[in-house]
């Protein structure tokens, strides 16, 4: 969204394709930014007013690149299109969702929770349109909507679209997911009902999300008091991410202010390997140490194990410093799980270099090709927005090279 | 080069870190210690145990994973960190080493693939060759370059015995067998003067070296700072040895591990078997003389007696169980850990006594000569490598661990006071039992 | 031209269901007799292609529509030319109200009304153009990496540049490495820093003019008409010569950094053989080995002490981010140098994020490296001349000690940026000193001086700025003013820091930096050449004008301005740099004399809609409550209370403004006296962790709140009838609790006794 943006405020047309029906990616999925604790809404609503204010941005949602031939200032792109179902002619409004019965599962909510088949995708929705999952619509959902819903507003026979597009450059910025975590079978995920993982706590912590913002444990709905945060999750860890995910540990300490800020009594323990909070960060990691309810224990924890009874989890760590292994138990566990590259497993259908990892290669940049942000290497926004923002003023040398 | 003791003068503030203060026991040495990393040993480690051992981030994985490990310095971490320095001297000094049965669980949860579990195999090599008594042959017996004159040396000496036996035998009055005594079992070949006199004598030798290695060992060992204790603890040392002897015989420890579940099996086969067939041997040594079967004492038993027949189920535990154990090391790598040639000696002298022994057996009942002389020859000469080199093969571990575990039984170190070391070896009430790794959910 | 105003009310999305449409067209036709007002079902899609088709038949020059939010419309939706209000009666009323009441329907009107008064005083844009055509050559400060990446990036895509460095030699600090960190997969080798290769394409570069020992003397003017002086430092040419002179567009700051000496702050410190990691660089790429200074003799074994000792709280609180790869990089230096050298590294986190971990993992499986955590307590001299490190709370034991030839400190990286406004203030601290017409001022100045004495001679840029020579920093030093999602956005339009100059960077990180620095000051000169403002509001093609026949000289407006936009004539007259202008209208909230004003947003305008609106007399206790809501976050928030259709209150009438910052405060008074019971600021965080995207916005607004409150008392008016609060856009759920606490209030103190005066 940034290169595009960056680019097309030089005077740059540009295409912007999205898989997603809204953009904004994942940081549409946190709660806040570390290290100032500001929503990244604030940031997303000048972006959406820049977009809508330049005639030059053509934004495609729901949409993927199929295809890529050509070479540096002359490529062809296929796009597919999905539909929406929603013509936009005409937006909606709550109330009409409201009169369905199917649902789905809440994807922005990390699964947690569901919707209705037709909905908004998130408040700062861009485009501002709803959006309906077919496949989830009931057969009398789909008379009620044909009832209810404005004359125009929704197309069930929308078609998949199929666009072809000649651009001088491309940039690649298909970001990352989530680590599975059901793959760390020591550390519980999936079968300890209190171990969660960061992005799950994201959306935990945000008012708007499936808690209302309340910091409560999955088993029982009592509000986490004594929570751990175990860094290195799948990062650092040659059985899973051999590099170092560079955002988690401060994801973690913003985590910890989010308990700390819901809820005075709350008790943090944060066990790590190394606190990575490069540059000005540094200042965020102080704060905490100030805050007599939150260690710090150096070690990784080796296995995470429930209790029965109290569904409390007990950690097997060694206390590094102290060399101990201390009785270690908690009523919610939190994994700072790492990133993938969305393109590990999803490849740019052109001829690219990958690393080890799956990440765009950051230096063998094939010429009119330029990646940046998590497809890129692991990184925080500030970073990504850089990139980005590099990334446009070397596909605007591209382009204008011819 | 300086002893890396390691010492806590000085009152570090690590409020920062919220950590506790407690000073790691095992650093009470006084005065600050000097380090000087001995990077030969640390090459040899890395031949041992592979070069990634070196990559260890101190996570402490390892530890947390151990199911044996106790709460206070728990191993293996700090012994990771001290070979990552090659700190020579602590390593070797560290009984810690002998309380790991290298089970895995550590090595397969590493990170970084450092192989905690590898790397202690590689100390425990490196000690039985420092406390060995003389130490080359220790060297010897762990590169491969010198097995021709290892085996050679018994065939060598057990040829001349068949050679010079009439001249001896007449020299000391003692019957030797004659030319249609053939019929005869293999005393035609080594009357049971000779064999016992011959094996008697060289097993007081290797005997002696063992003790030697084991008094060597203890002397350090005992001393209570290793242990993090400041005096000797009022506890009785007969009883703790008695209970470090049943947890030896009950395997409960090796039990605990979770990686590679057959192993533990395997080794109680051997052992069982190998204890049977050490009873019967010595009841047939003794047998002229021993006092309990004065009467009756018929040898070579026919195959139905019960000596023949406990030898025999003996000799099938350490087949099969030796069977297990080179399959682990060849199908599961991953899972058994490396398998270095320390361990491969140790696991093929043993079983090549027991393939010789039954094949002498067999061709015995079937009569066949001179084969089965052959066979009986080769199977004598793996005896002599299993028993003689005991000091400084991998064998050795019977003693050190022996010793290891009945001062870390006596000095507490074993749970007593470490609720997780014993919760991992069948703890009873709830906590505990969540902990021990026959359940909780976190389980493959 | 005459205008020719027509209203649109939509009929859709339960609008009509809601409100009485009739009445809302008369509020049009009949207050404010409007010609043309037509009921639409709707305004999207071919309602809005309806819309704008009679747009073009009826020959409207201005309409208002009253339906959806305007955020759901791109600019170009309407036809060109033709000013377009769309209001969010359905978010903002019908949405957030109960259906079918008298109160909903007052409120729908009175935003019918604030519009269309609105409508009324706005003039059609012309966008700014200066007199003199504007230059869209780059300036380039520093010829480190950064610098050097910036001017060539730039250059290829087609822009002049020049390049300025201080020394007589381009390349930095990275000329002075001997090899740098991986960049490449597998991220395992050392890699050659490729700084002369870079160097080459600068010298040879068509579109780079190069100066060295030279540095900017002046720089005068604004983003598009920078006018550049350049002097001599010495080399060559005798010092302080003018060496060139010439105008450009826009500046890209990549003037580096400089390495701490934490050897100051170490008792240790003293001794030779305690050197710097950038010492150790320069020994390894000057003489190629690494030696010891006190006798010259071949280094063994070095410890590395990261965070040079002492980053703590009070020394160096920020982590340089690229001391633990350097150090790891100096121990295969001695590896290099000898097999059997051993390099200990005492860290308290080993910090190589991303795939840097993979060259950690490298050389830790070099045998004779030795990394551990640890704090290094003390060093001493040996008689052999050894050096014993101290150290405690390791991994290997609470303490250890090993003996080596070199210690060497991770010195931290202090950014080469200057506090502008912190020299400018001791500037004009040391003229009160003199002139100070009172000995409490001149008391205050000496205390000033005293305070940012530091700040003496340290000029970088010497820019001809009211507001100071150089940008104005913030924590640490850094320039940068929104560094997590604007990294680029400084306090001086067309400037753009860079490099170490913006954070703490390795040379790679620096090279991306330095290319999206280059792209931001060429989209500056792009968008100031189309009469554009930059971010926030970019593509805003208004601008401020000043009446400067009633200005008072007052100076408020060239003070506040956060980015130092206006500059002053002797008398304190404000000159208008326009190009360097962000629109947010702070200047327009700060003049007593309300002489500034936009096309389309001026005191006029909004204190006009404020009074449109139709208050009713205490006796129907129907109280008015006025929020003044920041257009980015607080009035989206409206937006979204509707779009979840959470419970909004009657009594409230919003108005969107720029910035809280440029809330002229006559407006408040002026809805005293027009019968408002209460007012409601609502704007970002201001503070450390400030949001507002005009930096100092929202936190002026809390100032002037204050006089505010005076004025109020003058008027006998309880001054809790004005609150600010900070709002973000995702709190909106907290609005209606906002409002009940505050009417609640009211009730307490009652009515406003001005209504229907």
């Amino acid at each position: 969204m940034t290169a595009a943006l960056e680019a097309a405020e030089v005077g740059c047309p540009v295409i912007l394709v999205e898989k997603d029906a809204f953009l904004g990616g994942r940081v549409m999925r946190s709660y806040k930014y570390f290290p100032k604790m500001c929503p990244p809404t604030c940031g997303f609503e000048i972006n959406t007013r820049r977009i809508r204010r330049n005639p030059r941005i053509t934004v495609h949602t729901l949409s993927t690149v199929e295809q890529v031939a050509g070479k540096a200032g002359d490529f062809t792109v296929k796009i597919k299109k999905r539909p929406r179902y929603v013509t936009g002619q005409c937006s909606l409004d709550e109330s009409i969702a409201e009169q369905l019965t199917s649902e789905r599962p809440d994807d922005l909510n990390m699964g947690m929770g569901t919707t209705k088949a037709l909905y908004y995708p998130h408040d700062m929705a861009y485009p501002p349109f709803h959006m309906l999952d077919k496949e989830a619509l009931s057969e009398s959902d789909v008379q009620t909507l044909t009832k209810v819903a404005p004359a125009g507003a929704i197309d069930l026979d929308m078609a998949e679209e199929d666009l072809e597009a000649d651009v001088g450059a491309i940039i690649i910025a298909t970001g990352w997911r989530p680590y599975d975590a059901s793959k760390l079978d020591n550390l519980g995920f999936g079968q300890c009902e209190n171990v969660i993982t960061n992005v799950m706590m994201e959306r935990i912590a945000d008012p708007r999300g499936p808690t209302g913002g309340k910091i409560l444990r999955p088993s029982d709905g009592n509000s986490a008091k004594n929570v751990a945060f175990v860094q290195c999750a799948g990062s650092r860890d040659e059985n899973h991410l051999p590099y170092c995910s560079a955002v988690c540990c401060m994801a973690s300490l913003k985590q910890a202010r989010y308990l700390r800020e819901s809820n005075e009594d709350a008790k943090v323990t944060v066990f790590y390997i190394d606190i990575r909070t490069i540059g000005r960060l540094e200042k965020f990691y102080y704060g905490l140490l100030e805050d007599a309810n939150v260690s710090f224990v150096k070690g990784k924890v080796g296995k995470i194990t429930e209790d029965p009874g109290s569904k409390d989890l007990i950690l097997d760590v060694e206390d590094t410093i102290a060399g101990e292994k201390p009785e270690q138990s908690f009523d919610m566990v939190v994994l700072a799980t790492g990133i993938v590259p969305n393109t590990a497993d999803v490849k740019i259908p052109f001829e690219l270099e990958y690393d080890e990892y799956g990440f765009v290669d950051s230096v063998t940049d094939v010429d009119g090709i330029y990646a940046a942000g998590c497809a890129k290497h692991p990184c925080d926004v500030s970073r990504a927005t850089k990139e980005s923002t590099a990334a446009a003023l070397k596909a605007i040398q591209c382009v204008k090279r011819g | 080069m300086v002893t890396a003791g390691i010492a806590a003068p000085g009152k570090p503030d690590m409020t920062e870190q919220g950590t506790s203060q407690t000073t790691p026991a095992q650093f009470n040495d006084s005065g600050s210690a000097l380090i000087d990393p001995d990077l030969d040993f640390i090459r040899t480690l890395s031949q041992q145990s592979g070069e990634s051992y070196r990559k260890c981030f101190q996570c402490g994985t390892c530890s947390a994973t151990c199911p044996i490990s106790p709460d206070k310095d728990p191993f293996p971490r700090k012994e990771m960190a001290w070979a990552v320095w090659g700190l020579k001297d602590r390593l070797l000094q560290d009984p810690d080493v002998w309380l790991c049965h290298h089970c895995n669980d550590c090595s397969v949860s590493c990170p970084r693939s450092g192989g905690p579990g590898d790397v202690l195999a590689a100390v425990r090599r490196a000690s039985v060759i420092h406390y060995a008594a003389p130490r080359f042959l220790a060297r010897w017996v762990n590169q491969p370059r010198f097995v021709p004159l290892l085996l050679g040396l018994p065939a060598l000496l057990l040829g001349l015995a068949v050679w010079l036996r009439e001249p001896i035998g007449n020299a000391l009055g003692f019957a030797v067998p004659t030319g249609d005594s053939i019929v005869y079992a293999y005393s035609y070949m080594y009357p049971h003067w000779l064999l016992n006199s011959f094996f008697g004598i060289f097993t007081l030798l290797a005997l002696t070296a063992a003790i030697i290695g084991l008094v060597r060992f203890i002397r350090v060992i005992k001393a209570p700072k290793v242990w993090g204790a400041t005096g000797p603890p009022d506890r009785s040392f007969v009883g703790s040895a008695w209970t470090a002897i049943k947890q030896i015989f009950t395997h409960d420890k090796f039990t605990s591990c979770t990686a590679e579940h057959s192993r533990p099996l395997s080794h109680l086969c051997v052992f069982i078997g190998f204890i049977a067939l050490s009873v019967v041997t010595f009841w047939v040594i003794t047998g002229p003389i021993n006092p309990l079967l004065k009467d009756g004492f018929i040898y070579p038993f026919s195959f139905w007696s019960p000596w023949k027949l406990l030898a025999n189920v003996g000799g099938a535990a350490v087949f099969f169980g030796c069977v297990l154990m080179i399959r682990q090391r060849l199908r599961n790598r991953d899972n058994a850990g490396l398998s270095t040639y320390f361990d491969w000696a140790l696991v093929w002298t043993l079983f090549a006594v027991v393939v010789s022994g039954f094949a002498t057996e067999a061709l015995h009942y079937l009569r066949m000569v001179p084969h089965r002389h052959v066979v009986y020859f080769i199977h004598l000469i793996f005896v002599f490598a299993l028993l003689i080199y005991l000091p400084y093969s991998k064998f050795a571990h019977i003693l050190y661990r022996t010793a290891a575990m009945i001062y870390a039984e006596y000095y507490g170190r074993n749970g007593s006071g470490s609720s997780v070391a014993t919760s991992r070896v069948g703890g009873t009430d709830d906590e505990l039992h969540v902990q021990s790794p026959t359940s909780g959910g976190a389980l493959p | 031209m005459e205008d020719k105003i027509g209203v649109f009310v939509c009929t859709g999305y339960g609008i009509a269901e809601a409100l009485d449409v009739d009445a809302l067209c008369k509020v049009a036709t009949e207050e404010f007799s409007v010609p043309f007002c037509k009921a639409v079902e709707s305004c999207e899609g071919p309602g809005l292609a309806a819309i704008n088709e009679d747009i073009n038949n009826e020959g409207l020059n201005k309409a208002l529509i009253a339906g959806i939010s305007p955020r759901r419309y791109p600019d170009d939706a309407f036809p060109d030319g033709v000013i377009v209000e769309p209001v969010a009666i359905r978010e903002h009323v019908v949405w957030s109200l109960p259906g079918s009441e008298e109160d909903t329907q007052m409120a729908a009107q009175d935003y019918l009304r604030m519009y269309l008064t609105k409508l009324q005083k706005t003039k059609p844009l012309e966008p700014f153009q200066p007199d003199e055509e504007i230059d869209k050559s780059l300036l380039v400060v520093g010829g480190g990496i950064a610098g050097l990446t910036a001017a060539v990036e730039a250059a290829n895509a087609g822009y002049d540049v020049r390049l300025v460095e201080r020394t007589d030699k381009l390349g930095g600090w990275l000329a002075k490495q001997h090899k740098s960190i991986p960049t490449k997969p597998p991220y395992r080798e050392l890699e050659d820093t490729g700084i002369d290769a870079l160097i080459a394409e600068v010298d040879g570069h068509p579109r780079i003019q190069l100066y060295t020992s030279a540095t900017t003397s002046q720089i005068i003017g604004a983003p598009g008409l920078f006018d550049v002086t350049l002097k001599s430092t010495g080399n060559g040419k005798p010092e302080g010569e003018v060496i060139d002179e010439f105008r450009i567009g826009a500046i890209v700051q990549a003037t580096g950094w400089t390495p701490d000496d934490p050897r100051d702050n170490l008792p240790y410190g003293g001794l030779d053989d305690v050197i710097r990691n950038v010492d150790l660089e320069e020994m390894v790429k000057n003489q190629g080995r690494i030696t010891r200074p006190s006798d010259g003799k071949e280094v063994k074994n070095i410890a590395f002490i990261q965070c040079g000792g002492c980053k703590d709280k009070e020394h160096h609180s920020y982590c340089s981010s690229i001391c633990c790869l350097t150090s790891l990089k100096q121990a295969l230096y001695l590896r290099e140098q000898d097999k059997d050298s051993k390099a200990y590294i005492f860290y308290e986190f080993m910090r190589t994020p991303g795939k840097y971990e993979s060259f950690y993992r490298r050389t830790q499986e070099d045998e004779g490296v030795f990394p551990t955590r640890g704090e290094v307590t003390d060093v001493q001299r040996g008689d052999d001349g050894v050096l014993n490190v101290t150290v405690r709370d390791t991994m290997l034991g609470k303490q250890i000690q090993v003996n080596v030839d070199l210690v060497v400190l991770a010195a931290g990286m202090i950014p080469n940026s200057a506090d502008g406004e912190a020299i400018r203030a001791l500037e004009d601290a040391k003229i009160t000193l003199v002139e100070g017409d009172s000995e409490t001022k001149k008391k205050d100045a000496a205390e000033t001086v005293e305070k940012l004495i530091q700040h003496e001679g340290t000029e970088i840029l010497n820019l001809g700025y009211r507001q100071g020579p150089d940008l104005p920093t913030l924590e640490y030093g850094f320039p940068d003013s929104h560094f997590i999602c604007f990294p680029y956005e400084s306090r001086r339009t067309g400037i753009y820091p860079t490099g170490a100059a913006r954070q703490p960077m390795d040379g790679l990180g620096s090279r991306e930096d330095a290319t999206g620095a280059a792209l931001k000051a060429i989209q500056c000169v792009e968008m100031t050449s189309r009469g554009e403002a930059v971010h926030p509001r970019a593509g805003d093609r208004s601008y401020p004008d000043f009446f400067m026949q009633r200005c008072t000289k007052c100076k408020r407006c060239t003070e506040e301005c956060p980015f130092g936009v206006l500059n002053e004539d002797k008398e304190g007259t404000p000159l208008l740099r326009a190009t360097r202008c962000r629109r947010c209208g702070v200047c327009m909230g700060a003049c007593p004399e309300r002489i500034v004003s936009f096309k389309d947003y001026s005191v006029d305008i909004v204190g006009s809609m404020i009074k449109a609106v139709d208050v009713p007399d205490e006796f129907e206790e129907k109280p008015r409550i006025l929020v003044i809501a920041c257009e980015n976050d607080a009035f989206p928030a409206f937006d979204l209370l509707g779009q979840r259709r959470l419970e909004g209150n009657p009594w409230v009438r919003v108005v969107p403004v720029r910035c809280l910052g440029s809330v002229n405060f006559v407006w408040i008074t002026d809805a005293m006296s027009a019968g408002y019971d209460g007012v409601i600021l609502m704007g970002c965080k201001y503070g450390d962790d400030y949001q507002c995207h005009f930096v100092k916005g929202s936190e002026l607004a809390s100032v002037r709140e204050k006089n505010v409150r005076e004025k109020l008392e003058q008027m006998a008016m309880d001054t809790e009838r004005v609150e600010l609060h900070q709002l973000q856009i995702d709190e909106y759920y907290k609005l209606p609790g906002i409002f009940e606490k505050f009417t609640e209030l009211i009730d307490e103190i009652g009515m406003n006794p001005f209504k229907g005066m």
